[in-house]
């Protein structure tokens, strides 16, 4: 059977979630527009939050590989400019991190889908993934100061969030090979971790 | 000790002075283990890596990891 034609149509909806929780984070200061380059898969669309990623949908390993490493990408491209632009030591040694761990991950995932002589598959999630960090990045390179700090651990704690949920309800519940299962199971605590981080920054900063 | 999912294993060593304590860090990514008071600090334990260290006074020395503030533990030496 061909599994890619159904899970292509499926994942869409149920990964939406992930990028629309980004691009909400990304919009949440509303009095700061987001570019006007965004795409508008994901500048729209702030009524459909609900949780329903948990209703069992189809994606194959391909498109889970994609995920993981784009997800991956986006936060250290975050990272990478939170470290020079951060106001904050705490902001600039967290941007840090993000850079060192998902490059860390990243580079498992690479060789895992090398020894397994997977080619990762881009999907609508991975798209909206990508697009939504676009944003971000566009919306952060305007912000400085403590403005820039705020919407950057902002997002951080909302994209950690959502890229959390997806690994439990959507991730791992539909890796079918046991060697991606496994990576995805030992990348959950840094993700775990990365929250706990993000929010422990984000409490210190709201007065 | 082992550093496994984000987590010191055990969280709380005991050991008599003198004793060699290693760190051994089965993580995709670099930890440190550092002294709250700097008695000690491995700097950062590449992935897959180990740290060894002889705490050489006896006392109860809480750490954490630098690069993820929320990782703690805690060494007894007697």
């Amino acid at each position: 059977m061909s599994p890619t034609r159904l899970t292509d149509r499926r994942v869409r909806g149920a990964l939406a979630a992930i990028a629309t929780a980004v691009a909400l984070a990304g919009c949440k200061k509303s009095e700061n527009p987001p570019a006007d380059t965004a795409t508008p898969a994901v500048a729209p669309a702030p009524d459909t939050t609900k949780p329903a990623a948990a209703a069992s949908p189809a994606i194959n390993d391909a498109q889970i590989a994609h995920i993981v490493v784009t997800a991956n990408s986006v936060d250290s491209a975050a990272g990478m400019l939170a470290e020079k632009k951060g106001a904050s030591k705490a902001v600039k040694d967290f941007g840090k991190t993000m850079v060192t761990d998902h490059g860390g991950v990243n580079k498992q995932a690479v060789a895992l889908v090398t020894k397994l002589n997977v080619t990762p598959e881009d999907n609508d999630t991975s798209k909206q993934l990508k697009s939504g960090g676009d944003a971000n990045l566009a919306k952060l390179q305007g912000l400085s100061g403590k403005e820039f700090d705020k919407a950057y651990i902002d997002n951080e704690v909302a994209y950690h969030q959502a890229v959390l949920d997806a690994i439990d309800k959507t991730l791992i519940p539909n890796a079918q090979n046991a060697e991606l299962k496994a990576t995805l199971e030992k990348v959950r605590p840094a993700i775990a971790a990365h929250l706990d981080m993000a929010k422990k920054i984000q409490s210190s900063q709201t007065t | 000790m082992t550093i496994k999912n984000f987590a010191f294993e055990p969280a709380e060593l005991t050991i008599a002075r003198g004793d060699t304590v290693v760190w051994s860090n089965t993580d995709f990514v670099p930890h440190s283990a550092t002294a709250r008071d700097s008695a000690w600090d491995s700097k950062d334990i590449a992935a897959n890596g180990t740290w060894r260290d002889v705490p050489g006074k006896a006392g109860r020395y809480e750490y954490y990891c630098v690069l993820h503030p929320t990782m703690k533990g805690t060494i007894v030496v007697r």
